[in-house]
């Protein structure tokens, strides 16, 4: 059962719809929720197949919350956007009204760029063919175009903060009834042969009520009558209008403009464009003549489009407070002349800014299907410029925690978009505590595509001092590199990672494998470790031991042998790797010419007794024979037994030659 | 608005208990009454990678370890099993693990945070959890079990988060130490609880009391940085409820989220757990947050128009309700209840050509 009026997402899946069964749903990673049938069991549900079980299909839905920003062409507000908060934070809350002018306007301008990027879009020959996206297209186009108009409002009547809000108002109204005008250029072309046209007075008396007074001069001087009485009258009218500038002594201006009224309506009602009924209605129109307001109301596509111009023919200084008992008798009128008009959001939306009901807007705003990108952005520029912070205190909201819970939503979308994570991350850096934490959970869960992701998301993740994602990050890049078998950079990440176990076990992965085959993997990765062997002492051993491998690969057994005599004595030696570091002896005691000293010789010796035979008698008598045998072997002999029985013969012969020569005194 | 981004058809051939998405989002694990897991690239509407066959029975849940262990999966069943499963491709599972030790079905499964290594935490109809530990410098599984956890039965298990809420807010300390492990389990005897590890012993921390029947799900809340802890339960009573705590979890507040129509099952929360996802018996899937007064409301996205997706079929001998998921009402914040009826559409949107 479902509240009235509350949309709902359906799906009728068939098994879900089955007697005892029901739905479920998961949260998934990437702010998706899976849909599934269900079914309650219980510790007494009997073990066996359910009645449905073979005959329907079972089915996993995955959705998602509707986001315009999949559209590649909608990604540039993001970024856009994306760079103008960060300057709006970088201003914060002590800068002039005009910088937040500015900022306003640059948000403004985003839109504005992206509208048009969607109408080209829309016409493009892929787009025309492919139905479900030119349905998005044009969905976006009347979101964006709702966004930019009612910004535009909120600028004028909050951000600029002007005492007379007619002119902009104007400005405002054209802009989003561009109809007019662009037939008036059309019409200005044609000369003297525009008169005729059918349209020619609607367009004209749109203009007049759009405030567009020169434009409309204009027109009329090219009517073949321009040189009648009634024309120049008109002209006269129009000419003479008072416009208030900034700065105007207020009293002086009103005492023109009422006599430029009072003037009008004589000469009106004087009959002087009785011979002309349709100027004389355009002339009724700058009188603000009621009923030709309502001629003109009747023809109106929104409620707001004509009232800046009704304004500036009857209240020319109208003042931000009046607008609100101006707006609201304006759109009672307006709702009686067109009743069979809907309230639409946008009539509503535009009516809240009027009346200051900003709270309601605000809430309105969250309803556009814009993912909160314009409440989120306004809001944040309400917070910083601060002009309505009384407001929002009379009326009990909390703007600063408004504002964070909408970044940091705003943030965490972004970051569980696959493409657009890096912008959520400088929201989410807006938000405290929340959103240090959002980052800490949501940044580890970006797909490592590459390696040169990867660095950016440490590096990023460093920034903040999430030395735990960092870590997890490199972990998980050396596990991935490990099960591609490629060790070397297994071992890079590893230890970046500063996990000892992991390091401890690429390092292990790596001499088990020289031991079996007698190749030393990824020596270039181990030769460059240099300081950071301390990471585990596993990589200690495994950097020594690469060290005594290069200088017995050169010949340098003199160092070899001094470095592997270290090595037994380090007490770092992994169990599993004593038979191959006291086969790399063999050679050396082998030779001719003694490389190993015979002190050295009886450690060796030492070492076979006490390390490499207790550990075989450890792994036998807990593992079995069998065991021992595979795991303690070397590539180089079969078993451990001949192993140790070879090497002690070997100690044997080295130590008498040894001690033959150390002993002997030099022959004078 | 909500829109349907995918539809996998799973081939089990019965009905799926439980369906998880790995660390990245990319291979989605199921489970089903055919007594087995299959494996799932998330994004491609492809057929199943992998079958895991090796339970004798229903599989009630799957749960994806952290990626940086490799990729391992756990799965639970009626046969008293659980299992941990290893792969070197998507394709390539093997056994990695069997514990046997539950007298009863094994009802869910949940791996620790990964900051305290591989763990795995198991709920039993036999009364009791078990916490399995795998040293992964040997590959050696060891169980530590909490007898008697719930009386008949424990039905849902869940960890806390492992960074546990710093009260001086310092999120760059570069050592920080690991905090004591804990978990909550939900069980048939209407209670939750909260059990603490203590010296290689899991002891009863708190026993939280307000269901009046049995609690079937719940789910520690993911961490946000705020000096507190919520985990969410769900009752057959119709009751959600959240407990919230204080930064050191010595103290447990309920509020209940909302009485619904029918008996709970299951609760799930968003990543970042600011949502919360309901499932009972209604047929229905919604989603509540708390707004800044920290009232719990059900998220409604009203700017978009319902879609159906797919007529439900009328057979004979079943009901063919209607099912409504993710219905969802968001309030941002003003206390101002929302307009009571509010038939615009986007599309009333005027004026949305730009001639130039």
């Amino acid at each position: 059962m479902s509240d009235s009026g509350v949309f709902a997402f359906e799906l009728g899946d068939d098994l879900a719809t089955r007697c005892g069964n029901t739905l479920t749903g998961v949260f998934v990673p990437g702010s998706r929720i899976a849909l599934s049938a269900y079914r309650h069991v219980t510790h007494s549900s009997r073990d066996e197949p359910t009645e449905n079980a073979g005959q329907v299909p079972v089915l996993i839905y995955m959705a998602q919350e509707s986001t315009l920003f999949d559209e590649p062409v909608l990604r540039s507000v993001l970024a856009e956007a994306n760079a103008t908060f960060a300057t709006l934070q970088q201003l914060g809350s002590r800068a002039t009204r005009a910088e937040y002018v500015n900022i306003s306007r640059a948000y403004r301008s985003i839109v504005r760029s992206c509208l048009e990027k969607l109408e080209q879009a829309k016409k493009s020959p892929e787009v025309q063919t492919d139905e479900a996206r030119l349905q998005r297209l044009c969905d976006a186009i009347v979101v964006f175009y709702a966004a930019e108009c009612l910004w535009h409002l909120f600028e004028i009547l909050y951000i600029q903060s002007n005492q007379l809000v007619v002119p902009q108002l104007l400005d405002w109204a054209r802009f989003h009834s561009p109809h007019a005008e662009d037939r008036a250029t059309d019409l200005l072309l044609m000369g003297e042969e525009a008169s005729e046209s059918d349209d020619y007075w609607s367009i004209v008396k749109s203009l007049i009520m759009l405030g567009e007074i020169d434009v409309t001069r204009a027109v009329l001087s090219q009517n073949r009558k321009a040189g009648q009485t009634s024309f120049k009258a008109a002209e006269q009218i129009l000419k003479s209008m008072p416009v208030y500038q900034e700065g105007y002594a207020l009293q002086k201006f009103h005492s023109q403009w009422e006599f430029w009224h009072v003037d009008t309506e004589r000469k009106i009602q004087s009959g002087l464009f009785a011979t002309e009924p349709e100027l004389e209605q355009l002339i009724r129109l700058v009188a603000g003549d009621s009923e030709q307001w309502d001629a003109g109301i009747k023809e109106s596509q929104d409620f707001y489009e004509y009232l800046p111009g009704y304004l500036l023919f009857t209240k020319p200084t109208c003042k931000p407070f009046e607008l609100k008992i101006a707006a609201a008798k304006w759109l009672n009128r307006w709702c009686l002349l067109r009743p069979e008009r809907e309230q639409c959001s946008m009539n509503r939306m535009v009516s809240q800014l009027m009346d200051h009901d900003l709270r309601l807007f605000i809430y309105d705003a969250q309803k556009l299907n814009d993912t909160h990108w314009f409440s989120t952005h306004l809001i944040d520029l309400i917070h910083h410029c601060g002009q309505l912070k009384s407001y929002f205190d009379q009326n009990n909201i909390d703007l600063p925690a408004l504002r964070h819970s909408m970044i940091y939503e705003y943030g965490s979308y972004l970051m569980t978009s696959h493409n657009m994570w890096q912008l959520g991350i400088d929201y989410l850096d807006c938000c405290k505590q929340e959103g240090q934490a959002a980052i800490e959970l949501l940044l580890p869960r970006i797909t490592l595509r590459s390696e040169r992701q990867a660095t950016k998301l440490i590096n990023l993740a460093r920034q903040r001092g999430l030395i735990s994602v960092e870590r997890e990050i490199c972990k998980v890049l050396s596990k991935r590199s490990y099960d591609n078998e490629r060790y070397g950079n297994a071992l890079e990440w590893a230890i970046r990672s500063k996990d000892v176990l992991l390091v401890t076990a690429v390092a292990d992965f790596i001499l088990k494998h020289y031991s079996k085959t007698g190749c030393m993997l990824c020596p270039d990765t181990i030769a460059n470790v240099g300081g950071r062997m301390f990471a585990s002492p596993r990589l200690v051993f495994l950097s020594k031991y690469f060290e005594f491998y290069e200088f017995y690969r050169t010949r340098d057994f003199l160092s070899a042998s001094e470095l592997l005599v270290n090595l037994l004595e380090s007490k770092i030696t992994p169990d599993y790797f004593w038979p191959s570091l006291l086969i790399d002896s063999m050679p050396l005691l082998e030779s001719k010419d003694p490389k190993i000293f015979a002190k050295e010789t009886v450690a060796i010796l030492h070492h076979i007794e006490t390390d490499l035979v207790p550990i075989i008698e450890r792994d036998v008598s807990k593992y079995g024979k069998h065991h021992t045998e595979t795991v303690f072997k070397d590539y180089r002999v079969e078993n451990v037994d001949e192993i140790m029985n070879l090497l002690r013969l070997a100690c044997a012969r080295n130590l008498a030659r040894a001690l033959i020569i150390e002993n002997t005194l030099p022959v004078v | 608005m909500v829109s349907l981004l995918q539809e996998i058809d799973t081939e089990h051939e019965d009905m799926v208990h439980h369906a998880a998405l790995d660390f990245y989002g990319l291979l989605l694990a199921t489970c089903s009454s055919d007594g087995s897991v299959r494996i799932f690239h998330s994004r491609k509407n492809n057929k199943a990678l992998a079958e895991l066959k090796g339970h004798q029975g229903p599989v009630w849940q799957v749960a994806w370890a952290h990626p940086k262990f490799g990729n391992i999966l756990a799965s639970c069943s009626y046969d008293r099993k659980v299992i941990v499963w290893k792969s070197t491709t998507p394709r390539d599972w093997t056994k990695l693990y069997e514990y046997s030790n539950h007298d009863s079905s094994v009802n869910s499964v949940d791996f620790a945070p990964s900051e305290y290594g591989l763990v795995l935490a198991c709920a039993s109809s036999d009364g009791s959890v078990s916490v399995l530990t795998c040293n992964t410098e040997y590959g050696v599984w060891d169980a530590k079990k909490i007898p008697n956890a719930h009386t008949i039965g424990v039905n849902a298990i869940s960890w806390c988060p492992a960074q546990a809420p710093d009260p001086a807010f310092d999120q760059r300390v570069t050592s920080r130490s690991a905090a004591v492990k804990r978990l909550v389990s939900g069980g048939c005897d209407n209670l939750v609880k909260i059990w603490r590890e203590d010296n290689d012993r899991w002891v009863e921390e708190h026993r939280l009391e307000a269901h009046s029947d049995w609690v079937r799900d719940v789910a520690w809340a993911p961490s946000i940085g705020l000096p507190r802890s919520q985990i969410a339960t769900a009752s057959q009573d119709r009751h959600v409820i959240v407990w919230s705590s204080n930064a050191d979890l010595s103290e447990w507040t309920s509020t209940v989220l909302h009485t619904f129509d029918d008996a709970v099952w299951s609760i799930s929360w968003s990543t970042t757990g600011n949502i919360l996802a309901v499932t009972g018996g209604d047929n229905n899937v919604t989603l509540w947050k708390e707004n800044t007064e920290g009232q719990w409301i059900r998220i409604n996205y009203e700017s978009g128009t319902a879609i159906q997706s797919k007529q439900p079929s009328h057979l004979p001998h079943s009901h063919s309700q209607q099912q409504q998921a993710l219905q969802q009402h968001q309030q941002q914040a003003p206390s101002h209840p929302g307009p009571s009826s509010d038939s615009e559409h986007s599309s009333n949107l005027s004026n949305s050509q730009l001639s130039n």
